[in-house]
């Protein structure tokens, strides 16, 4: 272990197929056990960051540029995706994409796969998963493409979680769900962080509920970090409030 | 109806669904690899082939039967992997027909490479089976059919429990479900495909030996595929149960078809039919019989 966080990005440029510029400078640092909400308007660049990050911007045909991922202190910006989530940095990733014809339990147990877990460890897994989403139990043996979106959002946290994450990526889990759902899930979340030393970094449309739980925020503007800090503090900074919280012009035009 | 006529008729449709589970086992070897990268593997028939005339050019030269199924199974293995690093790593999150193209081409390489080692001439392919019809109450059914079928039906049930069982097949299931979040939960989606070419490979060598059997070892076997196609759109691409139902309806509908329609339309239905049937049902169900469950909520 290292001193420094768990993950950093520093100053990460991103682009796709080569020509279109996604993020032209984003830090963001993630120390162990930390809560980190990742906030900023639509095409801002959160689900970019955190792909980078997962190392799955090469699917979309993305690459970082410039800039330097590490995790652990080591640099991983190119590390393959399954040594990634086997060191225990995971993503689940935006609009839930759960395993549509397998069972609930299923999906869960995929999450288990990349690392060689013993069926004991694999039960034990699940039962940490179930303890925290105790409305999965019910529908254990569900295919996850007929349950509730907000079952199908604890699923793929769950699935997340049965890779024995140290570092949870987390795409947008507020969308298309009731506020009492997504309120259930952020308490869990953040019960998992104080619990067991697990760090999250949570991108979030909804800047309200992200920093009321978060411990730390990042504001992401047109592909830059544009502000960082203490969640609650910045919860209470007017133009953060106006323009997050209510509606006002950016962030960037006040500053400067 | 009287009961000569019912007895033809049962032992026709017998004939159809007992050659339409080999359809079905050609099919097989399709869908295993759409499911998991949503591509229509062209090179399916000339795996056929290469492992047909594989195997029966070990055995002439002395090979015991197992000795030259394991080799061939091995050398079909080397083309899976061979495949994943040559062709479908580096095409990776290319268009779909992009890959097609990459599995034409494949075919012909693959084609050529069989005819190269083994040469061009007509094996007969013996597997022992006894071909003297048996009687099931005045029914007479082809022995061979009945064991090329019972082998076809083995392999498919086996590799279904191997899918549904094992771990690499509940990470074959993931792929074929969302390529993007099984990749994101760290499967590793170049050992999966190299476990479903082989698996394609296996089972185009099961079906190489069913049909060279039959057939007769030759070039002209890679186009059993175009046997395959018509069950594929009738069962539904991405479904390995479509493949066995389509198979079966097609086996059943070109022997009836040949039989009953066939003095009406002068002869020769057999070779087209199945593409009709296609071609209706592609009218009504563009997914085919069994495509694409849509396991969502409305």
């Amino acid at each position: 272990m290292t001193s420094g966080p768990l993950l950093e990005l520093d100053a990460v440029e991103v682009s796709y197929g080569g020509a279109i510029r996604a993020l032209s400078g984003v830090s963001v640092a993630v120390p162990a056990g930390a809560f980190v909400a990742l906030i900023g308007a639509n095409g801002a660049g959160k689900t970019t960051t955190l792909k980078a990050a997962a190392n799955l911007l090469p699917v979309d045909r993305g690459a970082v540029t410039a800039g330097r991922i590490s995790f652990e202190g080591e640099d991983v910006t190119h590390q393959p995706v399954h040594r990634l989530v086997r060191r225990g940095l995971v993503l689940a990733p935006e609009g839930r994409r759960c395993f549509r014809s397998l069972t609930v339990e299923e999906n869960l147990i995929t999450g288990a796969l990349g690392r060689s877990s013993t069926r004991a460890e694999q039960r034990e897994d699940l039962d940490k998963i179930y303890a925290l989403f105790p409305r999965l139990t019910e529908v254990r043996r569900s295919p996850a493409g007929l349950v509730s979106g907000g079952e199908q959002q604890m699923v793929a946290i769950g699935r997340a979680l049965a890779s024995r994450p140290r570092v949870l990526l987390l795409d947008e889990p507020s969308m298309g769900l009731a506020p009492l759902v997504v309120e259930h899930i952020f308490r869990a979340l953040k019960r998992l962080t104080t619990e067991s030393g697990l760090a999250i970094l949570v991108a979030e449309q909804n800047a309200a509920i992200a920093l009321r739980h978060a411990d730390r925020a990042v504001v992401l503007e047109n592909g830059r970090t544009a502000l960082e800090g203490d969640a609650k503090a910045l919860a209470a900074r007017g133009d953060v409030k106006a323009f997050y919280l209510g509606r006002a012009p950016s962030i960037e035009t006040r500053v400067a | 109806m009287e009961l000569a006529d019912f007895q033809f008729f049962v032992e026709v449709l017998v004939g159809g669904l007992l050659s339409g589970v080999m359809y079905s086992l050609v099919a097989i070897g399709f869908v295993l690899i759409y499911k998991t990268s949503g591509v229509l593997n062209f090179a399916q028939g000339a795996l056929l082939l290469f492992a047909a005339l594989t195997f029966v050019s070990l055995v002439e030269k002395g090979l015991p039967f197992w000795a030259a199924f394991a080799l061939t199974f091995a050398a079909l293995t080397l083309i899976g992997i061979g495949v994943e690093r040559a062709v479908l790593r580096p095409l990776v999150n290319q268009p779909p027909i992009t890959l097609f193209m990459a599995t034409l081409g494949l075919s012909y390489i693959i084609e050529g490479a069989a005819q190269l080692i083994w040469g061009t001439q007509v094996h007969a392919l013996d597997l022992g089976i006894d071909d003297t019809p048996i009687d099931v109450a005045g029914v007479f059914i082809s022995t061979f059919d009945l064991v090329a079928a019972g082998v076809a039906a083995a392999m498919v049930a086996s590799l279904l429990a191997f899918f549904r069982f094992t771990r690499i097949g509940l990470a074959f299931q993931a792929v074929a479900d969302d390529q993007f979040a099984a990749v994101a939960v760290g499967l590793r989606l170049h050992r999966v495909w190299v476990v479903v070419w082989t698996a394609a490979g296996l089972v185009a060598l099961v079906a190489g030996l069913l049909w060279g059997a039959r057939l007769g070892v030759q070039f002209s076997l890679s186009l059993v595929v175009l046997k395959a196609l018509p069950v594929l759109v009738l069962g539904g691409f991405d479904s390995i149960a479509g493949a066995i139902v389509g198979g079966l309806i097609i086996g059943a509908v070109e022997k009836l078809g040949e039989v009953y329609l066939g003095p009406l339309l002068g002869g020769g239905i057999e070779s087209w039919i199945a593409y009709a049937v296609a071609l209706a049902l592609l009218l009504v169900k563009p997914s085919g019989l069994f495509g694409r469950p849509s396991t969502e909520r409305a």
